[in-house]
């Protein structure tokens, strides 16, 4: 009965009901994540078993072709991939809305410049962009972050620009001016809380696509090396073994793709939080 | 000296005039209607005389605010002005609010910016909360709360007069105050407005395209049509006799809607 009665009322509250899925599934993360910090099941680095075994109680996702334990590995990807996600994000968002919101105010010249270049820097796939940036350091976590940051700013420049665009031909915006308020105050009180809703559900857009592309990233060699591996990496060192070890193959996939499903939904959550106009709203 | 000086003021977006050679002056205290039909260049005179011209229209002539001249300066130079000198009220209060900011917040950041020029220390919650009462919403502190969309609209525009009253300006700019409204409430804007200036010393500059609206807040009203004075004058003049065949035209319409009431059943 109760079942029933939560199932009756739950359309009513889908906004919270994304929410709190992608919360759960995000948590997860996060706090395994945390986790790998102080606590792993076995050390990543150790032989703990014989090569390529199987799921048991012993070892929940079996062991790789070295025998070192693959639940570690897929445990320890979590923490890698938050922070390139959330890294890639912060870097692209930092440099991204600066240039968008400046291309937004700048004159007809500077405007129509900085658009063309944000097109041609999107023009580029972003992990062609990244390849060169890793190619031209060298591969570690950092490069790896920085590069898809650079890659992903492009993207959020463009965003910024338009939305900034259109919030600045808004009546508020006059009139915020008509009252002697300075172009800074005005960016600061009225444009990024007006173009923080549509911005976040990007970002969370943009982490998945950073994460996606990190792995795409170690897949190809050029990531982090072990023991900072990610989920790419597992990915493509399962791929010899695909048919004797399939759950190899599947476990990093299934992780990757919970992560950012569960960053999109909380997004999705968030941006309902953040727009007082939307709250309450089916 | 007047508080708004403008000479010979013409706009225009590429080579079409959208105002031409229009001149007014505003002296403290008193009070202006601006009327004119839709595209009658009313709007962007406003705009003109604060600096805030759309993107790709450009204005000529000379406009003085307190003796500033406006046109040709650059924006951070007329910030100051803005807000000091003149403040204005919009017709659609539902946008001229930002929809994600709470009235307490819309109404404390010109409050604040006043109090850091004046370089004094104020109370921000008593000041909004006292200016929503002087502008006659009932339950302050509750309207202080919400957001423009839980308002109602005549709610909004009250709150939109007391964010131009906390810049504490000494020009009133109404732009159509009352368009948006319906009749009612209309009347009781009207109300206030003419209070506030009168309690407050401002000077007005009101726009409308609705002769009697306008006729009863002002004191000499200038027509516009098609970005050209055709007729100055005191209001009252202007209404009994006037003397250009446009304004002449408008008169006899509001008569005629009038008459037309007075028949109705």
């Amino acid at each position: 009965m109760t079942a029933l009665a939560e199932t009756a009322v739950a359309p009513a509250r889908r906004g919270s009901w994304t929410l709190w899925a992608g919360i759960v599934l995000v948590g997860i993360h996060v706090l395994v994540a945390l986790l790998t910090l102080v606590w792993t099941p076995y050390d990543p680095t150790a032989l703990v078993g014989h090569r390529l075994e199987g799921p048991s109680l012993l070892h929940w996702a079996g062991t790789d072709r070295l025998g070192r334990d693959f639940f570690t590995a897929i445990m320890i990807g979590s923490r890698i991939a938050l922070i390139v996600g959330i890294g890639a994000v912060a870097i692209g968002a930092a440099i991204g809305v600066t240039l968008g919101v400046l291309a937004a105010f700048a004159t007809r010249l500077l405007d129509d410049a900085l658009a063309a270049a944000f097109d041609i820097l999107i023009a580029f796939p972003t992990l062609l962009i990244a390849m060169l940036v890793v190619a031209a350091t060298e591969a570690s976590l950092g490069s790896s972050i920085l590069a898809l940051g650079i890659a992903l700013s492009a993207v959020i420049a463009r965003l910024t620009r338009i939305v900034a665009k259109r919030v600045l031909t808004l009546d508020f915006i006059t009139a915020a001016r008509t009252a002697g308020a300075s172009w800074p105050s005005i960016v600061i009180e009225h444009i990024l809380p007006n173009i923080w809703p549509t911005l976040a559900v990007n970002f969370a857009l943009q982490f998945g696509i950073a994460v996606i592309a990190e792995a795409s990233l170690s897949y190809l060699g050029l990531g982090a090396p072990p023991p900072n591996s990610s989920w790419g990496y597992l990915l493509q060192a399962a791929q010899g073994t695909v048919y004797t070890a399939p759950i190899a193959a599947f476990a990093p996939g299934i992780a990757l793709v919970s992560l950012v499903i569960g960053v999109n939904l909380l997004a999705d959550g968030l941006r309902d939080i953040a727009d007082p106009t939307r709250r309450g709203v089916v | 000296m007047s508080l708004l000086s403008i000479e010979h003021l013409t706009i225009r977006t590429g080579a079409q005039p959208l105002v031409s050679d229009l001149s007014l002056t505003i002296a403290p205290g008193q009070r202006l209607g601006l009327i004119g039909e839709s595209g009658s260049g009313k709007s962007l005179t406003a705009l003109a005389a604060i600096g805030l011209l759309p993107p790709g229209l450009s204005a000529g002539g000379s406009v003085q605010l307190a003796g500033h001249e406006v046109v040709g300066t650059r924006d951070a130079n007329l910030t100051r002005l803005r807000g000091a000198v003149a403040a204005t009220v919009f017709q659609e209060p539902l946008t001229a609010l930002d929809p994600l900011m709470r009235v307490r917040s819309q109404i404390a950041e010109p409050l604040r910016r006043r109090a850091r020029r004046d370089g004094r220390r104020i109370d921000v919650e008593r000041e909004v909360v006292d200016l929503l009462g002087l502008v006659a919403i009932a339950e302050p502190e509750r309207v202080a709360r919400s957001y423009p969309h839980e308002i109602s609209g005549g709610q909004r525009q009250r709150v939109a007069i007391a964010m131009a009253l906390a810049c504490r300006p000494q020009l009133l700019i109404a732009d159509e105050p009352t368009t948006a409204l319906d009749v009612t409430t209309q009347a009781s804007i009207l109300e206030l407005l003419d209070r506030l200036v009168r309690e407050r010393n401002m000077a007005l500059l009101f726009i409308s395209h609705d002769l009697p609206i306008v006729s009863g807040i002002v004191d000499d009203v200038i027509v516009l049509r098609r970005g050209e004075a055709v007729e100055r004058g005191a209001v009252a003049r202007v209404l009994t006799r006037p003397e250009h065949g446009y304004t002449q035209a408008l008169v006899a319409a509001a008569h005629r809607f009038d008459a037309g009431l007075e028949r109705a059943p």
